[in-house]
């Protein structure tokens, strides 16, 4: 059994809920590392449960049962994100500004937002780089 | 089955953002599978202060490259400005070193990659934006123009 045979197999078992947190960091590893569009969909459920841990801090995986009014909360949230994908505007939980400057972490929004505003007046303030340059030869 | 409807709900979530590059030639960069993570400054911000700027969504980054990787690059830049709405775009030589790109809108969603390599000697600092949003490029360069007569 090679390794994407091995890990659909997991996969399959994640849904069911029958991997053990070795294994779903396992997964986790595997799925970050290869670019098959196969795993894209535990990539980003993996990705997204992965930043809600370390958001909280949680070490340590806790078992949780849901009842059958969660699992209807779960449903009604589906349909409405789903109702809210056919409008216009796409829908957004949540909004979130984040950097990494060579795997360093971000957290001032200040910061972050001044790089952003001048990143976008490179590209729509004024001249292109072209003509810029034109500019600065005649000034000489 | 009770875990499969809480990842569906998540799945819908994540997929707002997931999808935002997909299907752009230039989505590996964003991913850091051109260049590794760790050696690029990455931005992501959606909906809070890009509401500023008529955008819902920037993904920013920058990184050090040789001729060789600006190519690379400037390659799969070019492989999506062939699909554009229409583009600006800038030559040094037959590298490419400006691109500013009006991709096709994702429904009423406007959306842009916007490509630069400044060159410092024998290293090209590549910055690459995409962005999504109502705003027009008229919008946009209007915004900035006010800013800098201020």
């Amino acid at each position: 059994m090679n390794d994407k045979e091995k890990y659909t197999e997991l996969v399959h078992r994640y849904w069911e809920a029958e991997t053990s947190p070795e294994e779903e960091q396992d997964l986790a590893r595997y799925v970050a590392g290869v670019d098959d569009p196969d795993f894209d969909e535990i990539r980003g459920v993996l990705g997204y449960l992965s930043f809600g841990r370390r958001k909280r801090g949680l070490k340590n995986r806790t078992v949780r049962r849901y009842s059958f009014a969660a699992a209807a909360a779960s449903l009604v949230a589906v349909v409405v994100i789903g109702l809210s994908l056919l409008t216009s505007k796409p829908y957004s939980i949540e909004d979130f500004c984040v950097s990494y400057a060579y795997g360093v972490q971000t957290f001032d929004n200040e910061v972050i937002m001044a790089s952003v505003e001048s990143s976008l007046a490179d590209f729509f303030a004024g001249d292109t780089p072209a003509e810029t340059q034109l500019i600065e030869m005649f000034q000489r | 089955m009770k875990r499969i409807l809480l990842c569906l709900a998540m799945m819908l979530l994540v997929a707002g953002t997931a999808s935002a590059q997909r299907g752009l030639n230039c989505h590996p960069v964003f991913r850091g599978k051109v260049v590794p993570l760790e050696r690029m400054v990455t931005t992501e911000v959606r909906g809070g202060g890009m509401a500023t700027y008529k955008l819902d969504y920037y993904r920013g980054v920058s990184f050090q490259a040789d001729t060789a990787l600006a190519r690379k690059v400037a390659a799969l830049v070019t492989a999506d400005a062939e699909a554009a709405r229409s583009c600006q775009t800038e030559k040094t030589g037959d590298l490419l070193v400006y691109a500013l790109i009006e991709l096709k809108p994702d429904r009423k969603v406007n959306r842009y990659l916007c490509y630069q390599a400044r060159s410092t000697g024998f290293i090209w600092v590549i910055t690459l934006l995409y962005l999504e949003g109502v705003a027009t490029l008229e919008d946009l360069h209007s915004m900035f123009e006010k800013q800098e007569t201020k």
